[in-house]
């Protein structure tokens, strides 16, 4: 068993800071989820406006025909936008429906940790189609705009199928 | 349609078939974390590729807590490892799910120092990605809450 002095350990620097949270929110994370509340709507126009001109939108988990081993990846507004009205044009979701049972921020990074319940429409009357995952989204803020979105989910393995319609 | 945007995130539903048998990244991303909570370095060397990345983006600017995390090859992952002194790493995974080579770990860690006047544990949120390719780990990266980071004192010990 390794044996350290209390000095040898602070030294180390690592994890022994007492615990520093601020207790309100800070201006970084209100940000970060405002724009995932949008990104959750699929409100893509009121999206667009928290987005830097040079963002990137990544997402390494991402699996199909058309991804390759690093998933999918849009560079600058136009690119990621292009392809999120492209998916909504195609699919016409409802929402993405985002759960988070965590989210921190640190260093300009805002981490949400949970599962996206997404919602499309279904050809089968009064009936939607569910497809739930385990996810985490990384938000990069800086300088008031977010300069990359990190989407880690479980593509391998969701719960997918028809629920009923909310009336 | 766009082909590039063909199935982005989500809708991928019903082209992606239910992954039901375990893609051989889980394994090694699993013996991966048990070393790296055992702090077990000899494990560690052998499934750390040579030029490996260890990462924390959320550790770039927290001084007073941890200088940046951004070891590139697996002699400085080892070296930015023992230079933290830390006993072991104990994680409690809320979610582990794995998807093109990138096995996800979220959840808490507490980290345990041994000390000579007996043990501290400090526990905080943390994510932890894996990828591993070739049967070898390329890439570590963590997304910490260092800030929501708290001493506890572990169940039985009051």
């Amino acid at each position: 068993m390794r044996k350290h002095t209390v000095a040898a350990a602070m030294m180390a620097g690592l994890f022994c800071m007492p615990a520093a949270r601020a207790q309100e929110m800070n201006e970084t994370e209100r940000f970060a989820r405002e724009y995932m509340e949008h990104y959750s709507a699929v409100d893509w126009d009121t999206m667009e406006g928290y987005l830097a001109e040079d963002v990137v939108f990544a997402d390494p988990t991402a699996m199909g025909p058309d991804y390759g081993e690093d998933g999918a990846l849009y560079e600058g507004r136009e690119a990621v936008m292009e392809a999120l009205r492209s998916f909504s044009a195609s699919y016409n979701p409802i929402e993405l429906g985002f759960e988070w049972d965590t989210v921190f921020e640190s260093n300009g990074r805002v981490v949400f940790m949970g599962h996206v319940n997404a919602l499309y429409p279904a050809r089968t009357e009064g009936q939607n189609f569910r497809w739930r995952a385990e996810q985490v989204t990384v938000v990069t803020v800086r300088d008031g705009v977010v300069i990359r979105h990190d989407d880690y989910a479980n593509y391998a393995n969701p719960e997918q199928g028809l629920i009923p319609a909310a009336e | 349609m766009d082909k590039s945007v063909a199935g982005f995130f989500v809708i991928m539903m019903a082209l992606v078939a239910r992954q039901d048998d375990a893609p051989p990244e889980i394994p090694v991303a699993q013996a991966y974390l048990a070393a790296y909570q055992a702090q077990d370095f000899d494990a560690l060397a052998g499934l750390y590729a040579e030029d490996a990345v260890f990462v924390d983006p959320t550790s770039f600017d927290v001084g007073g807590i941890t200088p940046p995390i951004d070891w590139q090859g697996r002699e400085a992952i080892l070296t930015g490892l023992r230079s933290w002194n830390v006993e072991r790493l104990e994680y409690a995974v809320d979610r582990n799910y794995q998807a093109s080579g990138r096995t996800v770990f979220d959840g808490a860690v507490t980290a345990v120092y041994a000390l000579e006047d007996g043990e501290r544990h400090y526990r905080f949120p943390i994510v932890t990605i894996v990828t591993v390719q070739d049967g070898q780990v390329v890439e570590h990266r963590d997304y910490t809450d260092y800030a929501g980071m708290a001493q506890i004192t572990p169940a039985g010990d009051h």
